[in-house]
């Protein structure tokens, strides 16, 4: 960084802050984690590893974490890309609301999602009523506490993941590129695989790193959904620590887990970093790509003759089945996506003493069980105040961040990026556990402050994301404008910069805040007698006895979610500020 | 309302982006009160001596004085230079009034004095009444009508313009042109405008400041650049011209040209040595029968255009452009003719750098 300006110099120090944090919060941890996991009894030691490579589950556990990966990757493209697809080509007029609902789950906790599966797929759960009151069957299905209900759970969190990124990509192909093709002699089906297919790829791509790479790590879903012995990586970690005390095992399994995760995450990095207006990537190069990969697969499959007619065969042979198929595979993904919010509406609105689905009939019993409950108020409050606190820190350092990177010109802009976003994509059950050991060593284990702390290195990749796009979007010359009429620097912000990026301020605000609120194996860890959130108290309420309490809180979540989404169409029709110009 | 233009003094500019030198000594000086056009091909710097005088790119050396005063450390908001960007950067989250009102609130300006001073500007612009409106709710002139007003209304002695005709239609650009040349004429200020198209340049400004790859090639009145250019770079840029190879040996002749050059040279031509260019405007050259004195030439394309035609012939295998009067006789390709020029209307350069 030899060649720095002065303003540049600036620029680099906006930065700082986050990388306090980030040193503090997140690398400290992992080196922590690095560190117990070389040492047992006070020495250096790799008893740790030689146990776990030892250990004859351990490869069953590493083999089953890759291969569910892997399965639950293919079955979001597979479900994803005709959805995405249909959205984006045949249903454009509603394709605001369609993503607008695809977003909703992606924003309820994950916790909440799979408490409403079990309420669908359990023995007298939805489906199997459904299909025993059809004839169907006689005795209730096993749907759910093996693979095929942590296969449902985990689709259905991670769809939304492969769906926005592809949704994307297709969004951005030229409707005109396609036309040519048909021009060129194309029927739907060539022009589909050598025009759409390759331009749509980046999209894909995208997405199932974005799936595989979260899916790693996954813990919620299989421990609710999964059969008991079926653990994958996350499990693993959790029991050695909690049920076995096991810290150095549990640091070594995580280290593996860091391995396998950041390793994939640096092969992946050109994908995922495309997808997120990376501020370094040029435009050039997307394009220059765009450009040429249609035009290979085309040379390609003209240079094999049978080929394109056979493709032709079969585009004359699909086509009057495809839209009918595509719409109701839209559909039923939608409902799919959906199903689990309605069920927590249902359930929390239910007049049973116990999770039943249907419900008999309807109260507000639940409601007011909650609000007498001094336990779950209490948690409730705490969950509340500690990600706001966090949500407005990760605010405060992530848009001087943001400004650093989308306005210095100094080196190594890619990679301050990927640091300050791998707090979201590497396993949160790693660094839950490092910040465990970070906080007992400081002796803040279960203080407000290391919850604090926590929320708001996991909140940061949310604020720097959405901000960086934003102000991707953002002309710089209104800021110029700004400072050349003669505002200062902080005036110019306040006036212009912050008004026109206020509903980004506010997205991001509600990420961050989502992403601490939401938590739940980080506050695994942390949580103390001093300190539980409300997703403890849920996940304890689920394992324990599964009233619908859970699905009470779900629906506040979802109405809270429902009107700040809303806001920002209200504040469109409010009337802007004038200047009275009668004398 | 302007107490007149200020002095704008650009000393020895640089400026380099990385590997990129995007000015390489830069000097320029407005006059008070002057219209001086940028002009230059794309590439050539004309934005960034634009950002350096508003203070938002800093120069890696050189100076720049405004009414003999060193600017060059003053941050971008204390300097008083009124701006109108390339698409307009009014702020969308404003109406037009509070546009133009924003310069005078960073000022302190009272209110009472603020609604009448946005109305008298907003007058001047020709946009009464516009001043509730959404800045979504104006067409590209009147936008381009806000942001001028925007850049005057607090009284600038300078106002730069980086392409601000470059968004609007053939016939709205000529008519805001000549908007602006009356503003200038009322208001006095000293204008800079930036702009790639040479007609505007030589159409509106009092003097013209040619840049090339980060280098003033030469300054001067819009009839000096046509009539008398610098070097061979500006005798192509400007204009249209011819570029015939001149022959070694004596006497001086365009390479297979059969008659010799003669003595009579324009002023402040370079030697007419073999391996120089020779520069001739195309309407400089005349066709004539093929019987008549002249080079021998064949006609290879013809555009007509009214009172005029454009005549693409081929000479001693050069192609040469000839702007004819269309009002004697129309030529059609193929046809025979005999080429002519007066030595004294062109002009002979070394061929360094032409383009
Ligand atoms: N911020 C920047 N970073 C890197 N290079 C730049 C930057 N700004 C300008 N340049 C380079 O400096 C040179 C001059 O650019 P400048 O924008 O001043 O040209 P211009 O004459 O305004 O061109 P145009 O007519 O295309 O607007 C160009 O080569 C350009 O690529
Ligand atoms: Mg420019």
């Amino acid at each position: 960084m030899g060649g720095m300006t002065g303003r540049d110099r600036q620029r680099a120090a906006l930065l700082l802050p986050a990388l306090l944090l980030l040193a503090l919060g997140f690398l400290a941890p992992l080196a922590t984690v690095a560190w117990t996991s070389l040492r047992r009894a006070g020495h250096f030691s790799l008893a740790a590893y030689a146990e776990i490579l030892a250990s004859p589950v351990f490869l069953d556990i590493l083999l089953r974490t890759l291969w569910m990966a892997v399965l639950v990757t293919a079955l979001c493209a597979a479900l994803g890309y005709p959805f995405a697809y249909c959205v984006a080509t045949r249903a454009r007029r509603h394709a605001g609301l369609i993503m607008a609902l695809v977003t909703v789950p992606y924003l309820t906790s994950i916790l909440i999602r799979s408490y409403a599966w079990v309420a669908i797929l359990g023995g007298g759960g939805l489906v199997n009523r459904t299909l025993i009151a059809l004839g169907l069957i006689e005795d209730p299905l096993q749907l759910v506490f093996n693979s095929f209900g942590s296969y449902v759970g985990m689709v259905h969190i991670l769809l939304p993941m492969m769906v926005l990124p592809l949704y994307a990509a297709m969004r951005r192909i030229d409707g005109a590129l396609l036309l040519a093709g048909r021009g060129l002699g194309g029927g739907p089906m060539p022009v589909f695989v050598t025009v759409f297919l390759p331009l749509s790829l980046p999209g894909l791509a995208a997405g199932s790193a974005l799936v595989f790479l979260s899916a790693l790590g996954f813990y919620i879903a299989p421990a609710l959904l999964g059969a008991p012995g079926d653990y994958m990586l996350a499990q693993a970690i959790e029991v050695r620590v909690a049920t076995l005390a096991e810290f150095d095992v549990a640091a070594g399994l995580s280290c593996i887990l860091l391995v396998l995760v950041g390793g994939f995450l640096m092969l992946f990095r050109r994908r995922i970093v495309s997808l997120a207006d990376d501020p370094a990537s040029t435009p050039a190069r997307v394009v220059g790509v765009a450009g040429l990969r249609p035009a290979c697969a085309a040379s390609a499959i003209g240079a094999v003759p049978g080929l394109r007619a056979a493709l032709n065969a079969m585009g004359d042979a699909v086509a009057p089945l495809a839209g009918p198929l595509l719409h109701l595979h839209g559909a039923a993904l939608l409902v799919f996506m959906l199903a689990p919010m309605l069920v927590v509406v249902l359930i929390a609105c239910s007049s049973a003493p116990y999770l039943t689905f249907p419900p008999p009939g309807y109260s507000w019993r639940w409601f007011m069980a909650l609000l007498d409950d001094a336990n779950w108020l209490e948690a409730a409050w705490f969950s509340l105040t500690v990600s706001t606190a966090a949500a407005v820190a990760a605010l405060a350092i992530g848009t001087p961040f943001a400004f650093g990177l989308a306005r210095g010109r100094f080196g190594g802009r890619r990679l301050l990026w990927l640091l300050a976003v791998s707090p979201m994509i590497l396993p949160h059950i790693v660094i839950g556990l490092g910040l465990f050991f970070t906080f007992v060593a400081l002796g803040l284990n279960g203080h407000p402050v290391s919850f604090w702390l926590a929320y708001t290195v996991i909140g940061l990749p949310y604020v720097v994301i959405i901000l960086l796009s934003a102000l991707g979007r953002f002309d710089v010359d209104l800021e110029r404008a700004a400072a050349n009429l003669g505002a200062a620097p902080m005036t110019a912000f306040r006036t212009v910069t912050l008004p026109l990026l206020a509903a980004s301020f506010v997205t991001a605000f509600l990420f961050a805040f989502l992403s601490g609120f939401d938590d739940l194996i980080i506050g695994l860890f942390l949580s103390s007698p001093r300190g539980t959130t409300l997703a403890i108290r849920m996940w304890e309420d689920i394992r324990l006895e599964i009233s619908p309490k859970t699905a009470v809180v779900g629906v506040v979540q979802l109405g809270v979610l429902l009107v700040a989404m809303t806001l920002p169409m209200l504040r469109t029709m409010l009337p802007r500020r004038r200047v009275r110009t009668e004398a | 309302m302007m107490e007149g233009g200020q002095a704008v003094e650009i000393q020895a500019l640089r400026k380099r982006f990385g590997a990129v030198v995007a000015l390489d000594g830069v000097s320029l000086t407005v006059r008070p009160g002057e219209f001086m056009a940028l002009l230059g091909p794309s590439g050539s710097g004309k934005t960034t001596i634009l950002m350096a005088v508003a203070g938002f790119e800093r120069a890696d050396s050189g100076h720049i004085l405004i009414g003999g005063r060193a600017i060059d450390r003053l941050p971008p908001h204390r300097r008083d230079i009124g701006m109108v960007f390339q698409r307009y950067a009014l702020f969308p989250h404003m109406s037009v009034a509070e546009n133009l009102a924003y310069p005078l609130r960073r000022r302190g300006v009272a209110s009472s004095e603020l609604a009448r001073r946005v109305e008298e500007t907003l007058s001047l612009v020709k946009l009464e009444g516009y001043g509730g409106r959404g800045i979504d709710q104006l067409s590209g002139g009147q936008q381009q009508r806000v942001a001028i007003a925007r850049a005057l209304i607090f009284r600038p002695a300078v106002l730069l313009m980086d392409e601000p005709m470059s968004a609007l239609d053939k016939k709205l650009r000529e008519h805001m042109q000549m908007e602006l040349r009356l503003l200038h004429r009322e208001l006095g200020a000293t204008i800079i405008l930036v702009t790639h198209d040479q007609e505007e340049a030589l159409s509106m400004a009092d003097r013209v400041a040619l840049l090339h790859e980060g280098r003033m090639r030469q300054v001067g009145t819009p009839a000096e650049l046509y009539r008398n250019p610098a070097d061979a770079f500006v005798a192509g840029f400007i204009g249209r011209n011819n570029f015939l190879p001149i022959a070694d040996g004596a006497p001086p002749r365009v390479q297979g040209f059969a008659g010799p050059l003669g003595a009579a040279l324009a002023e402040g031509s370079a030697p007419p040595v073999g391996g120089h260019l020779l520069a001739i405007r195309p309407e400089h050259l005349a066709l004539r029968a093929p019987d008549a004195e002249g080079e021998p030439c064949r006609i290879v394309e013809v555009a007509f255009g009214g009172a005029r035609q454009s005549v693409l012939a081929e000479v001693a295998g050069h192609r040469v452009t000839i702007e004819a009067p269309a009002t004697e006789r129309l030529w059609r390709p193929g046809e025979a003719a005999s080429l002519g020029f007066h030595p004294r209307t062109a002009r002979i350069f070394p061929p360094s750098d032409q383009h």
